[in-house]
């Protein structure tokens, strides 16, 4: 079966997903338009996507009436120069104007983006809270007149995530701002199901007002006597599908027990899915099961 | 490599001493651990199962005194102690009696501890009894009258104590915090058994390898359950060793962890760091410095396990008897890092 029969076979997710924009060769359009049928979105990558990329997916958008999820990851010129937040000089103008003009670009798309998804990840060289709110609150400006219908998802601005080394065995976010606008984060990465749960609480999931990202095709194992790097294979078969369920919120005993099922509460779904070659697809595949509580991703597996 | 030269391999013992259920699981024999005993690649291999765990697995109802001269004989020199295994209330178990009954299969149990305590006591002379672990998990016909269970629970404790007074009595299945999925949290909460002597030694099973945070919270619900309000001295872990419970498809739901794997090979089993990281986690003295990251590891002065078929796996290279016990032996010594 090719992967386009696959994805065909695949029901229509019930929450809308975004996901990671898919590394060159971008998808072909048959293709592109089963992914966005079932998830609900088109990923596009405000840096690496180029403009035959910005043009298929305003013509799959179009064609499923689907929107478009932006991932960006700002502040590269401050983050390789390890600059602080608190800089507001020529580095931080540059790449705030590259922000701009990269925006600019997404002008035949502007109404069907629906998020774009800052990624922090790489720019945490300052722990002072105001000066990193100010920061992201000028890319929120920026962002607001290019695409005026979309809503900001901070991922990994100050995540909640295990960190072996600390007496708690959490990690701290104390230098997290306190608010702003846009939707928080977090990363479900972890082979066990208990953890990403805890994560997700810990998150203020419960509110609905943190989007989870999925792996697909790898996560953190256990190695040694802590955890390991962010590896093949992905989450055990029954995770990945018991996550595709709880976060769909498919079953009544999801939907009814928030305290058992805490995932239920995500407001909408960041799939991770490393697109370089296709070892998301089977992890992919059993998520979109778990999802319509179909067993028979046990097959699958 | 073997495992024997596995277990060989690794030099020093078990931070804390590590009882398992008895051998004599051999299908269908109630001699197993005599027939298994018998062969002397197992014996080599036992050997040095005893030299790492320093436990001596008996049965106090089953155990022949063959197979426990065999095992005495193996570990001279070995500092080891004797955990005994006992099922006190069979026949009451058998015919569903409810705990407030006392009458001739309460008799006929009564009298059948009594008499292998004596016959058993006696084979043990200069061995020194570390633990008996009770296992009431079968007869549970009634959590209702909390106190007609604790006198049953009270006249076996009585019995063990009087024939080895410093062994550490544990009944399993008495009050675990224990996975249940009719709840809303998935932990079930067996707070029907109060606050009593009978309860120095609370257990906790952990069953779960194939998801350690699980077990982590599981162990902390005991603790709370067990040494904070029940006033409990010490929590031993009771692991499986050689098969898990994991979460499956066909139980979700209503049970969300899924089915037992009691014939473990041939399936997916669980990822042998588990293991590595469980041992570290239940003896290496280190995992104490963060309490709130890793198990209270203070509160456990030993380990039970349930090993699964001994015959069938402990010989097995790459068995999961044999990943689980060697992972573990490592984890505990940090072996690999």
């Amino acid at each position: 079966m090719t992967l386009l029969d696959q994805l065909k076979t695949l029901p229509k997710l019930q929450k809308l997903h975004l996901g990671w924009y898919f590394q060159p060769p971008f998808p072909q359009l048959d293709l592109l338009t089963e992914f966005a049928r079932i998830t609900g979105s088109v990923p596009l990558s405000l840096e690496w996507s180029l403009p035959e990329d910005v043009r298929a997916a305003f013509t799959v958008a179009q064609a499923t009436g689907c929107g478009i999820g932006v991932t960006s990851q700002p502040y590269q010129g401050m983050g390789k120069q390890t600059l602080p937040a608190s800089s507001w000089g020529d580095v931080f103008r540059a790449d705030l104007s590259n922000f701009e003009v990269r925006l600019a670009c997404l002008a035949p798309v502007k109404d069907l983006v629906t998020h774009v998804t800052f990624d922090v990840e790489q720019w945490h060289v300052s722990t002072d809270p105001k000066s990193i709110a100010a920061k992201y609150q000028a890319l929120i400006d920026t962002m607001a007149k290019y695409l005026p219908r979309a809503q900001a998802i901070w991922y990994a601005k100050g995540e909640v995530t295990l960190n072996g080394g600390s007496p708690t065995g959490w990690k701290s976010t104390d230098y997290v701002p306190e608010s702003f606008t846009g939707l928080d984060s977090c990363g479900l990465y972890f082979s066990e199901h208990g953890v990403n749960q805890e994560i997700f609480r810990r998150s203020g999931g419960l509110d609905e007002l943190t989007v989870p990202f999925v792996p697909m095709g790898g996560c953190y194992h256990r190695a040694g006597s802590s955890w390991g790097k962010f590896s093949a294979p992905g989450m055990p078969t029954e995770n990945l599908w018991l996550m595709g369920l709880e976060l769909n919120n498919q079953h009544p005993s999801v939907a009814g027990n928030v305290e058992r099922f805490p995932l239920s509460r995500a407001p909408l779904v960041y799939l991770y899915h490393e697109t370089a070659t296709d070892a998301w697809l089977p992890d992919f595949v059993t998520y979109c099961l778990g999802a319509a509580n179909q067993q028979a991703a046990k097959a699958a597996a | 490599m073997s495992v024997l030269s596995d277990l060989q391999g690794i030099t020093d013992p078990l931070q804390k001493r590590f009882f398992s259920a008895p051998i004599l699981n051999a299908e269908g024999h109630a001699n197993g651990d005599e027939i298994i005993l018998a062969t002397s690649d197992f014996r080599a291999l036992f050997q040095q199962y005893l030299r790492l765990s320093r436990g001596i697995p008996f049965s106090l109802n089953d155990g022949v005194q063959a197979s426990l001269d065999i095992m005495t004989g193996l570990a001279t020199g070995l500092d080891c102690q004797v955990g005994l295994t006992c099922s006190p209330y069979r026949t009451m178990e058998a015919n569903s009696r409810a705990a407030d009954y006392w009458g001739a299969d309460f008799n006929t149990d009564y009298d059948a501890l009594v008499s292998r305590i004596n016959t058993v006591s006696g084979w043990l002379t200069g061995q020194t009894v570390g633990m008996i672990l009770v296992d009431i998990e079968g007869w549970r016909t009634s959590v209702d009258d909390v106190a007609a269970m604790k006198a049953k629970h009270k006249v076996v404790y009585d019995l063990l104590v009087a024939a080895w007074p410093t062994a550490a009595i544990v009944f399993y299945g008495a009050h675990s915090v224990q996975y249940y999925s009719g709840t809303d949290t998935i932990f079930g909460n067996n707070e029907y058994y109060d606050s009593s002597e009978l309860l120095t030694y609370a257990s906790v099973r952990m069953y779960e390898p194939a998801e350690l945070y699980l077990i982590q919270q599981l162990f902390q619900k005991t603790v709370k359950l067990a040494i904070d309000k029940r006033k409990s001295t010490y929590i031993v872990p009771i692991v499986s060793l050689g098969w898990n419970v994991k979460r499956g498809f066909d139980q979700y739901p209503p049970s969300i962890i899924g089915t037992e794997l009691s014939d473990p090979i041939g399936h997916e089993f669980y990822n042998p760091e588990n293991s590595y990281q469980l041992g570290y986690m239940l003896f290496n003295p280190t995992a104490t410095a963060a309490p709130n990251r890793f198990l209270l590891n203070s509160k456990i002065p030993f380990v039970y396990s349930y090993p699964g078929a001994w015959d069938q796996y402990v010989a097995t290279p790459g068995s999961p008897w044999h990943t689980h016990f060697i992972r573990m032996c490592q984890g505990a010594h940090r072996l690999l890092e």
